[in-house]
């Protein structure tokens, strides 16, 4: 009973402590801490690595890089299309003027 | 309401930093100081959370096998520096309780008894009503003696 009554007072004490309670005061130079870091964080940094660390602008250059690849794949492919188109063009030209070898092949009836 | 001295410092640095960047979004609704204690109460909690994950990550990696004890792991025991002398070893006890609280509690426990807030104030910064300022208060009250009271029986069996 006197434990019950001594943890009590106790747990009474420890709620109490906290009265009158001074505000806690920052270390010294905490002001220029505060503008060592701000200057860090918040002033743009135009060190030789700067875009890299600038996540969004890397993202978008990113994207850029895919569509300009994309493009490139797409004129390419189609580019190809065209060149087959004129060589077949050229085939017809080609078997319109001169004629193709099986025209001669008559000469071997004789 | 970090209980850590150098987490307090980094805390207030982030809180004028956050002011900085953010000073043209306030709007004047409330009270300037209500709107710094808002951020200051949302820092420090995400730093509580980080400090938490931290100690989760590093409690899995000495499962691991990696005996390398973090500074995370290591439990201070934090004395405010605004605690009169004679008082310091209850507050001590205090504290850690404080600690254990669930987030809320301790937000609402700690700037009504350590900030000397009012309860109006209180519900503003948590964007709460009055009526659940004092619930959490309550609560809060409650917790505190559950915890100290396993602590003293646990300490002072005698």
């Amino acid at each position: 009973m006197k434990n019950e009554n001594n943890i009590e007072n106790k747990i009474n004490q420890a709620l109490n402590s906290i009265e009158g309670i001074e505000s806690a005061e920052v270390k010294p130079f905490f002001y220029t801490r505060l503008q060592a870091k701000m200057e860090n964080e918040i002033a743009p940094s135009y060190g030789r690595f700067s875009i890299l660390a600038n996540l969004k602008l890397s993202l978008a250059m990113l994207a850029v890089f895919f569509v300009f690849n994309l493009t490139s794949l797409v004129f390419l492919t189609n580019s190809q299309d065209t060149s087959s188109t004129a060589t077949s063009a050229l085939d017809e030209f080609s078997e319109e003027y001169f004629s193709s070898p099986n025209v001669y092949d008559y000469l071997n009836e004789y | 309401m970090l209980q850590n001295e150098s987490d307090a410092e980094e805390t207030a640095q982030d809180v004028f930093i956050e002011v900085h960047r953010s000073i043209s979004a306030f709007r004047g609704e409330s009270k300037l100081s209500t709107w710094l204690y808002r951020i200051a109460t949302t820092k420090s909690l995400e730093l509580i959370r980080k400090n938490k994950r931290q100690k989760r990550f590093a409690f899995l990696q000495s499962l691991a096998g990696n005996d390398e004890k973090s500074d995370s792991l290591k439990q201070a025991h934090f004395i405010h520096p605004g605690i009169e002398m004679e008082q310091k070893e209850n507050a001590e006890a205090l504290f850690q309780a404080i600690g254990q609280l669930p987030e809320t509690q301790k937000v609402a426990f700690t700037l009504h008894k350590i900030e000397g807030l009012a309860y109006q104030q209180i519900s503003e910064i948590m964007e709460t009503s009055v009526s659940s300022v004092e619930s959490l208060m309550f609560r809060a009250r409650k917790n505190l003696q559950k915890t100290l009271k396993g602590y003293y029986e646990k300490n002072f069996k005698d």
